[in-house]
């Protein structure tokens, strides 16, 4: 099977590649997604941008739209949707009449039941969608490629420039605020970048390795005692394993990409956990 | 009560400006209501706090007190009246209660006070160079000098709350405002966070304004006690701050 990966390597080299850094900067953002509690925004937004990506198909099917048009059409749906769900969550903020778990679960429960209505529309794209909502693409375009190198390049940027300043907004909003920090721009900025590697992620690799990547490498990191800079550079790293050892495991097994890359990331969790855990144990 | 501080104060070379007890007062406050929305809670209330004095403010739970402080942070919009800070907003340091802190991040000791760099506002506000000297003796201020690496979740309450107050002094402060830091301190430690409270003041002209719930160390430290009422009616007590008024 490696063989045969090695022969076809070109073939194969951009799904690897997307994967890999897109668990670069899912692991990164997971991070922050799993310390803020803030998880079910993660599997909603995956949820979400399937049925923009639905959405898209439709679109492209109902217009009979092509070339730029067709391969736009999805992501672009998806990440708007996104966006939208972001939007909402950062207006809501904590008001006690609507808290934010509540828009979640109606980002979660609804688009679901959309996806399911709308599909039999698109009857010839059905088999995408299926790969969307399971994970089970093989093969990745080379515009999402390049759409993910791109947002994972702005997302990387925006990071190392004000790291402590997205630190201070998550650890302690209180007193970030009296201390000058744009903790709305801050949250904003934070859920836009989520909803962005959503959007494009759930695209190109499926909405399983999407919330998988995001939250199990972040999991694994989390339990560190290494100072915070290194816990998001172990989960970034441990997101880019997962998403490339998943795609070679399944190629080699012949299972399921997505659900591959979301077990590599388990058990990259997992372990890191349980040694975490040993070695506090041998340390007392 | 007199100690000898553990470590160097001010922390950084360059010395700010609003250490001189003259000039004038660090708080004016005018017919201030307090509130959320414009559901009043508490007020009207003036008063005019100097340079370097010890405002103590206590009051039963629910009376407003916290209202107060996060209105004077400006994190409430005050329902009517004003107020103003006698200096600029960036030398003031607020000292939070150790909750508000969310535990599930793995920060270090060295992490969390490394927040207190941060100076300015908006985007200025976000740039900081981390300064390990500078942490180092603020830490050191606490005599907290050995937990930098230690997980700023696995310390007691009481030293959490020692490692906030670093954070705040790194801010080199003229103004520092603490919501019940004896809450979670045993005598000892209360005693030594007042006694580091009351050395800045005195030799720095640092003005402090504490929140703190029956503490007789943190009464016999205070020039004035502000008292506040459930009927949002406010008492405060006789001064020993010459120029500090009440309206």
């Amino acid at each position: 099977m490696l063989d045969l990966l090695l022969q076809y390597g070109d073939l194969y080299r951009n799904p690897i590649l997307c994967a890999v850094i897109a668990g670069t900067a899912l692991g990164l953002l997971g991070v922050y997604v799993v310390s803020r509690r803030i998880v079910f925004v993660s599997a909603a937004l995956s949820q979400t941008a399937a049925l923009g990506v639905t959405l898209g198909f439709f679109f492209v099917s109902y217009f009979g739209l092509s070339g730029l048009l067709q391969d736009a059409m999805p992501p672009l749906s998806a990440i708007a949707l996104c966006a939208l769900v972001v939007t909402l969550l950062v207006w809501i903020g904590e008001r006690p009449t609507l808290g934010r778990d509540a828009v979640l679960g109606v980002a979660f429960i609804l688009p679901t039941a959309l996806v399911l209505l709308i599909g039999p529309y698109i009857t010839q794209e059905l088999h995408e969608v299926a790969a969307v909502l399971h994970g089970s693409a093989v093969l990745v375009r080379e515009i999402d490629l390049y759409a993910i190198s791109i947002a994972t390049a702005l997302i990387v940027a925006v990071q190392l420039f004000a790291f402590r300043g997205f630190i201070f907004a998550s650890l302690d909003p209180i007193v970030a605020r009296t201390q000058g920090l744009p903790v709305g721009l801050l949250d904003a900025v934070l859920f836009g970048s989520i909803a962005l590697m959503t959007g494009l992620v759930t695209r190109a690799l499926g909405a399983l390795p999407t919330f998988g990547l995001t939250v199990l490498p972040a999991i694994g990191a989390l339990s560190l005692n290494v100072g915070l800079r290194w816990v998001f550079i172990v989960s970034s790293v441990l997101g880019a394993l997962s998403g490339g050892l998943g795609y070679i495991l399944a190629f080699v097994t012949d299972w399921s990409v997505g659900a591959c890359q979301t077990l590599v990331a388990a058990f990259f969790a997992f372990a890191l956990r349980g040694a975490t855990a040993l070695y506090q144990r041998l340390r007392r | 009560m007199s100690i000898e501080l553990a470590g160097q104060f001010p922390l950084s070379a360059k010395p700010f400006a609003l250490r001189e007890p003259s000039g004038p007062p660090a708080l004016i406050v005018r017919d201030l209501v307090c509130g959320y929305g414009n559901r009043p809670l508490l007020g009207p209330i003036s008063f005019t706090v100097d340079r370097g004095c010890f405002l103590l403010i206590e009051g039963p739970n629910g009376a407003g007190k916290s209202t107060l402080v996060k209105t004077l942070i400006g994190l409430l919009a005050a329902v009517s009246g004003g107020y103003s800070w006698g200096v600029e907003r960036e030398h003031l340091r607020f000292v939070p209660q150790t909750r508000t802190l969310d535990p599930m991040l793995p920060a270090t000791v060295h992490d969390v006070l490394a927040t207190g760099l941060h100076r300015g506002r908006g985007w200025r506000a976000l740039r900081i160079r981390d300064d390990g000297a500078q942490i180092e003796r603020a830490l050191a201020l606490v005599e907290m000098g050995e937990f930098s690496r230690k997980l700023f979740r696995e310390l007691s309450e009481g030293q959490k709350q020692l490692v906030l107050l670093a954070r705040a002094l790194l801010g080199e402060p003229a103004i520092v405002l603490l919501d019940e830091p004896s809450a979670s301190m045993d005598p000892e430690r209360e005693a030594q966070t007042i006694a580091l409270l009351q050395k800045l003041r005195h030799e720095h002209a640092m003005t402090v304004l504490m929140i703190a719930h029956g503490s007789p160390l943190a009464r016999e430290a205070s020039d004035r006690i502000m008292t506040l009422d459930r009927d949002g009616q406010v008492h405060i007590g006789a001064t020993s701050c010459a120029s500090c008024e009440t309206h």
